[in-house]
């Protein structure tokens, strides 16, 4: 049995850890969705990371525990500076606003001779032990789960559902918006840097718009109700490609088609409001 | 050199004006993004290029053609795709993705139809003669797509003012419950408006295809985002905006390649996106339509 695990363990490696990687993109997605902000400038951010992550290591020699965390810092880093005015921007200006950041992001690694230009780094250490990535998973979302659950989530509920009213309850609006932006960006520095050490390589298309949509489905597909929504929309939408390797040349064919019916057909998700909010709803009668 | 450059940057302009036109409207009328939008500029070429090619028609008949079948299969794709969400809370994000995802399906069918290689007019098909003017020169085909586009251009802003149907599309563009209080049809009108936005695109595909003479599938995905900026840079839903924003990019895309490097053309053009929403949240030009985001 457990050389079957194993085996089954080594055969799908790579498949497990894109399973991990977009589970931490997903719910870096989450912090600013539940808030209900169209911020997709996720790809920029995960460039930063595995960018500065695979320079560090390759470039620099360090090890993978401080060059990853270094990825994520200055990913917060890049995001603390351009917060203030992205907040300005609401509904479809932020979301094309932070389109434009992620393409930016993506024109000068292409130009930049010391990023390896349109061919990227190759290379880089792949010493992330596929536990590690988990482990990062699990602590994320029990971080983000024990977030929900406390003044913070409530407040990023009333965020979402009605900034105005939230406002005249005394939420922080900017405030709870600036959190989330903050911590999505860190995330996903973060997941760019397991990426690239985890693929071994990093190329600018990683980073496309094509990458937002796909994050951006990941949430949709489980709903904003719970971080674990996220994640669960992250597993299902990466397995299913692969279940269906044996009509791969049909395969971006079947997940542009997946994404069309999971938002004409489950308009909030897999995970319900309902289901979870058992204590949200308890006043309300 | 730099008339020269100019010349070739308003070409390109003229085109992204015309691109942007389309996009504006639906996004002012229907309030969706519709990023199948892209598509439709592919397919328009593509079906110009078989006017052409199989049915032998000249330029003008090619064009109204492949505006005429883009126009249809949009209001289709639209009926399916982007009607049922426009009812919904979150339709910016939902149609987003709703049409983001369709437009994959739909890139990948035109590569497996017509093959990820670029396919190129018959010779013949437009003029080759090319006009001096000093040290500028100008070719008959440039002066033919400008011409198009203005034609194109005035066409529509007169249906938009002077017509019946042009003023229902506005008056639903304004306040979408009192104009179906007053009586509009609302299936009619979004599927006007869905016409109209597949013709521009499909006209403004052939003419890039036309100006650098190559048409790809993934033709309308690069255009697509580019065009999304100068829509925003204009002031979303706003039909002049579109038009300015659309001239300056061109112009600006075509002095970058000239004068830094090619490779920064994208970067330009979304740093230059950014700072305008840095500096105006609503676009050069707002509407009350985009204050309503």
């Amino acid at each position: 049995m457990s050389d079957f695990i194993a085996n089954f363990l080594w055969t799908y490696q790579t498949v497990l850890s894109q399973v991990a990687i977009n589970s931490l993109l997903a719910l870096s997605m989450y912090c600013v969705l539940a808030t209900g902000q169209l911020f997709l400038g996720q790809v920029g951010f995960m460039a930063i990371g595995a960018y500065c992550s695979a320079v560090l290591t390759t470039m620099l020699g360090m090890p993978l525990w401080v060059s990853m965390p270094a990825g994520a810092l200055l990913a917060l880093l890049v995001a603390l500076l351009l917060v203030q005015p992205m907040l300005r921007l609401s509904g479809v200006y932020m979301a094309i606003g932070t389109i434009a950041f992620g393409e930016v992001i993506r024109s000068l690694a292409i130009n930049f001779d010391v990023l390896g230009g349109a061919l990227g780094i190759s290379g880089i250490p792949q010493s992330l032990p596929q536990t590690a990535l988990y482990a990062m998973v699990i602590v994320v979302a029990a971080i983000l789960v024990c977030a929900m659950h406390s003044r913070l989530g409530r407040a990023v509920e009333a965020v979402r559902t009605d900034e105005l009213a939230a406002q005249a309850m005394g939420v922080d609006v900017r405030r709870i918006k600036l959190i989330s932006v903050l911590a999505s960006a860190a995330l996903a520095g973060l997941a760019g840097a397991a990426g690239a050490h985890s693929m071994g390589t990093v190329t600018p298309n990683d980073f496309s718009f094509v990458s937002s949509v796909a994050i951006l489905s990941f949430v949709v597909l489980g709903g904003v109700a719970s971080p674990l929504g996220a994640i669960l929309g992250a597993v299902l939408l990466t397995l299913l490609p692969e279940l269906l390797s044996s009509f791969s040349e049909f395969r971006t064919m079947i997940n542009g088609l997946a994404i069309v019916l999971v938002v004409l057909l489950l308009p909030s998700g897999l995970f319900p409001l309902k289901i979870i909010r058992i204590r949200g709803n308890a006043k309300r009668r | 050199m730099f008339a020269q450059q100019l010349v070739n940057g308003v070409v390109l302009g003229a085109i992204y004006s015309l691109f942007s036109l389309g996009f504006t409207i639906i996004f002012g009328v229907l309030h969706v993004i519709n990023l199948m939008y892209g598509v439709f500029f592919a397919l328009g070429a593509y079906v110009s290029l078989w006017a052409a090619q199989s049915l032998g028609l000249g330029l003008i008949a090619s064009i109204a053609l492949s505006a005429v079948v883009t126009g249809v299969a949009a209001i289709g794709l639209d009926a399916l795709i982007v009607t049922p969400l426009r009812r919904r809370k979150e339709r910016y994000l939902a149609s987003l993705l709703a049409t983001m995802g369709m437009s994959l399906f739909l890139y990948a069918l035109l590569t497996r139809f017509f093959g990820a290689e670029p396919m190129r007019y018959p010779s013949g098909f437009s003029s080759e003669t090319v006009l001096s003017f000093g040290s500028v020169s100008i070719s008959v085909l440039q002066i033919t797509i400008v011409g198009i586009v203005l034609v194109v251009v005035a066409a529509l802003f007169w249906f938009l003012k002077k017509t019946r149907w042009g003023v229902a599309v506005r008056g639903v563009g304004d306040h979408e419950t009192a104009a179906l209080l007053v009586g509009l049809s609302p299936f009619r009108t979004t599927a006007l408006v869905s016409f109209i936005g597949g013709s521009l695109a499909a006209v403004a595909g052939t003419l890039i295809g036309l100006n650098f003479n190559a048409v790809q599938p993934f033709m309308g995905e690069t255009m697509m985002l580019q065009g999304f900026a100068v829509v925003v840079i204009g002031g979303l839903g706003s039909m002049p905006g579109a038009l300015a924003a659309g001239m300056l990019l061109g112009i600006i895309e075509i002095l970058t390649t000239a004068y830094i490097s090619s490779a920064y053309r994208d970067a330009v053009t979304f740093a230059l996106l950014l700072a305008t929403l840095w500096v105006l949240p609503q676009g050069l030009l707002p509407t009350s339509t985009a204050r309503r985001v």
